[in-house]
């Protein structure tokens, strides 16, 4: 194709498409308007942000709010923690769904499919401050529900689920999947409805049985959509959910469970530090984007495939 | 061309919708600028008529002529309830203050009280040049970034100038309430002092359990060990299973939280978590005092032997008390309402149970400690650009004349208003739910924290209990209002409140504080933990000391000295 004639084509589509276009205005403008102006605020990251004094008059500090962030003793283990934190969640996150969509898929019963889907559902709605209480109570090593079952099935002692930093952990990934998975299956279960029927009945006619067309047909066919998923989950990677930890995490497990957003709390924003709080924004933002752009460029190379 | 006219018209729309959106801000801005115009040009308007009696507001019957508006702000949480229709902006208490006072109050914006809506309303108010109200009530800790924005007034001064001889006497009760704002020594904010006293703990003991395993109320720590051990092994509830614990207690954050574990270190000669005097007289940070060791190792025990709930670490006070009105737990530690709430619903859940407040038990050296909580949370700001302080003034000083300490046959006798907080059925005072239409406290529609003058509360309770025949009004409604165990308690109260030691540091964050406070809390907590649960070794608190003081913690205590000798402190 050479260039007038890819000229000629998009003056064409000028022509002809306009009105499209402009309806396309009022979201430019308001994505403008509360999506870019406000990124003019970032200054305030290094800044000694006064209220009264605006972001005109703050002083300049330069990078202290970032040294604040990094200089800590402990900011190092911090993000570490959130990383481990976080992966664990983005990996058990997609598997989780993805394989009870798989199986729900298989769920020739609709009532029952639709029940069990409302189902899983459900606890995405409750809110951490109430799951927290619900879950220390049931976590506890005295007369706690959970304990109680292990100690009567497997006769172990009782396990400190909030007291022990790699059980803390696994009890955040753990009760995040299970509050949360039932979003992604829905997803997951609409990519399932979308395969083209002619697919499986072309792999029956060449003796495929169930198994055979779940690997060869459906797997394939959800992968771009888990791709997706993984991409914009990995984006807020340091986001390893402040609700959650803060109404679950104590002093016994500072060591393994403390995150960037409730080290920030405490040191912050309890305080109304709120250029430091900017700086840290930024800061994850920053590592936000370079993990979504590393992950399409590697979902592009590796596995061909374009997101967007 | 079709492209170049489709760029203008998209020109065109932004243009517009930012005249649009600007239009809408100026008119935000011009709402504004009518409700500041409100309080000037009453005030304005007063003052032209003042001009002629001099700087002063005119008055007639003591009372505003005409009248002067008095701008606020304020969060209005769930406690704050109305009736017959009333709002914040219009209701018992606003009337009063016009018809009484000749005070008009003007609210520029309420907000609710959860999710920080008030501190962000006013943090966004202030980045927008938005005109401040005449007073301002914030919590100590918030007032000292207000205070150095240079937008209030030496609040001090008026209060010397305008305060009345009660409110006077009141606050010289409590002198060191004005420490933390201090600044140049000119006191910027006003506390909004409270009673004192009224956070001192006693020791809660369920006393049935007591009666039943033949025991005396602990007085000393080995005692205390004594007791907790029958609590926990000789079942004391009597359902033939080791399910009871013997004391309840918060390691989580907060030592000396509402019900506290502060009194068992202050028995072994050391607060934690605030700052008090060693035995050198110097100002020192309670947690890194060697007494504190022998405390840990103590607690740490108590967690072993199971007289501690296993999860102590884990629970806020909530969850601690649950053990205690369960039925599960005999001890506990806290101030003289606990008894009232939330101590009190044990009765309810286990038929028989009584629950009876005792002194503070001494440790091995006969040495008997806890943290204070002060004298105040909250303090008033006053505008710079309020011209008229004295009508604030005039308001506070009338409370603190009439109804702090309310005279027989005056006007708060009884309460604030009839109907609200009090009724007169036939020629009977009645209160609470006896009250038609149901109880309302007019005291939440107050400009800030109501008048308290700081002894008055727990000292009174003291007395009555001590068979002090009621005779005042204010004395008359505690006795009819207050349980026979809180007054109990407060007997106690009064009676140890010499070993309740008060923070020394009160001030404002210090510059090394700002960046490394955070990180010694985390430090000493952790490090605690570990103790408690044997993660690691009880000298490691040693380690823990060294670290502290390595990591900034010298330089706080220097800093926090040096604070403390600028104020005046010995």
């Amino acid at each position: 194709m050479n260039r007038t004639t890819q000229a000629v084509r998009s003056r064409w589509n000028w022509t002809r498409n306009w009105q499209l276009h402009v309806m396309m205005i009022p979201a430019v403008i308001l994505i403008f308007v509360f999506a870019y102006l406000p990124m003019g605020g970032i200054v305030m990251a290094f800044q000694d942000f006064k209220p009264w004094l605006g972001i005109g008059g703050s002083p300049w500090v330069g990078w202290d709010n970032f040294d604040k962030l990094f200089g800590q003793q402990d900011s190092v283990q911090v993000l570490w923690n959130t990383v481990v934190i976080s992966v664990m969640k983005i990996v058990a996150g997609l598997i989780a769904p993805f394989v009870f969509a798989l199986l729900l898929n298989e769920v020739r019963k609709m009532a029952f499919k639709r029940f069990v889907q409302t189902l899983v559902y459900l606890p995405h709605f409750l809110s951490w401050v109430i799951l927290g209480g619900i879950l220390i109570d049931m976590l506890s090593v005295d007369g706690g529900i959970v304990n109680r079952l292990l100690t009567g099935a497997l006769g172990i002692r009782p396990i400190f689920f909030l007291g022990d930093g790699n059980w803390f952990r696994a009890t955040v990934v753990v009760s995040h999947v299970w509050k949360e998975f039932g979003f992604g299956t829905i997803v997951f279960l609409a990519t399932l409805a979308g395969i083209n029927p002619s697919l499986y009945e072309a792999a029956v006619v060449d003796g495929a049985n169930r198994w055979k067309q779940t690997l060869h047909i459906t797997v394939p066919a959800m992968m771009p959509i888990t791709i997706v998923l993984a991409t914009l989950a990995l984006g807020g990677i340091l986001n390893a959910g402040f609700d959650q930890i803060f109404n679950l995490y104590n002093s016994m497990v500072y060591e393994k469970g403390d995150i960037v957003d409730t080290f920030v709390y405490r040191t912050a924003l309890i305080q109304g530090n709120m250029g430091f709080g900017t700086a840290v924004g930024l800061f994850k933002s920053f590592i936000g984007m370079f993990l979504i752009v590393a992950s399409y460029r590697m979902a592009y190379v590796w596995g061909n495939y374009r997101i967007f | 061309m079709k492209r170049k006219a489709l760029w203008m018209s998209a020109a065109s729309a932004l243009t517009l919708a930012m005249l649009v959106s600007g239009c809408s801000g100026g008119g935000g801005n011009n709402g504004n600028d009518g409700q500041s115009s409100g309080p000037s040009g009453g005030t304005a308007a007063a003052s032209s008529g003042a001009s002629a009696a001099g700087d002063e507001l005119p008055q007639t019957d003591g009372k505003f002529s005409p009248e002067a508006t008095l701008t606020t702000v304020r969060a209005v949480g769930d406690d704050v309830k109305f009736k017959n229709g009333e709002t914040i902006e219009d209701n018992v208490f606003t009337r009063w203050a016009k018809e009484r006072l000749g005070i008009d109050i003007k609210y520029l914006w309420t907000t609710p009280s959860t999710n920080d809506a008030f501190k962000t309303k006013l943090t966004l108010s202030m980045s927008a040049n938005e005109p401040l109200p005449d007073i301002l009530e914030v919590s100590g800790a918030d007032a000292h970034a207000l205070i150095d924005s240079g937008k209030f007034q030496d609040a001090g001064a008026l209060f010397d100038k305008y305060a009345s001889d009660s409110y006077k006497k009141a606050m010289d009760e409590v002198p060191s309430a004005w420490m933390p704002y201090v600044r140049d020594g000119k006191r910027m904010a006003i506390p909004g002092i409270d009673y004192i006293m009224q956070h001192d703990d006693v020791m809660w003991i369920r006393q049935d359990w007591l009666d039943k395993l033949n025991l005396k109320a602990p007085t000393t720590i080995a005692e205390l060990e004594q007791v907790m051990d029958a609590f926990v092994n000789r079942d004391p509830d009597g359902n033939g299973k080791k399910d009871t614990y013997g004391m309840i207690s918060t390691l989580k954050e907060n030592y000396n939280a509402w019900i506290g574990t502060g009194e068992i270190f202050g028995a072994f000669g050391a607060v934690p978590q605030i700052w008090e005097k060693d035995d050198n007289g110097d100002v020192v940070y309670g947690s890194v005092r060697p007494e504190i060791k022998t405390a840990l190792g103590k607690l740490k025990e108590w967690i072993d032997k199971g007289y501690l709930h296993k999860e102590v670490a884990l629970q806020d006070e909530m969850k601690a008390s649950e053990l205690f009105t369960s039925g599960k737990a005999g001890i506990a530690f806290g101030p003289t309402w606990l008894y009232d709430w939330p101590l009190q619903d044990v009765v309810k859940n286990v038929p028989g149970s009584v629950v009876k407040p005792y002194p503070l038990p001494a440790g091995p050296d006969g040495k008997i400690g806890q943290a204070s909580e002060g004298t105040h949370n909250l303090v008033m700001l006053i505008n710079k650009d309020m011209k008229h302080p004295e009508i604030y003034f005039k308001y506070i000083n009338y409370l603190y004349d009439h109804y702090n300490d309310p005279e027989a046959g005056g006007e708060f006798e009884y309460g604030f208003a009839k109907g609200y907080d009090y009724d007169i059925i036939g020629d009977k005072p009645v209160f609470g739910a006896d009250i038609p239409g149901g109880y309302i406290d007019p005291a939440k529609y107050f400009l800030g924290i109501p008048p308290r003058t700081p002894s008055i509360f727990i000292k009174t309770l003291a007395d009555i209990n001590e068979g002090k025949e009621p005779v005042t009004p204010y004395e008359k409604k505690l006795a009819q209002a207050s349980t026979k165990q809180q007054m109990a308690a407060a007997s106690i109260v009064v009676s140890q409140h010499q070993f309740t030691l008060d923070n020394l540091y009160t001030g404002a964050q210090t510059e090394t504080m700002k960046d490394k406070w955070q990180n010694l809390k985390k430090m000493e907590i952790t490090a605690f933990t570990k103790i408690l649960y044997g993660n690691a070794g009880l000298d490691s608190f040693d380690d823990f000391v060294k670290n502290w003081y390595a990591a900034g913690g010298e330089k706080i205590t220097q800093e926090v000295r040096d604070w403390y000798a600028s104020v005046g402190g010995q």
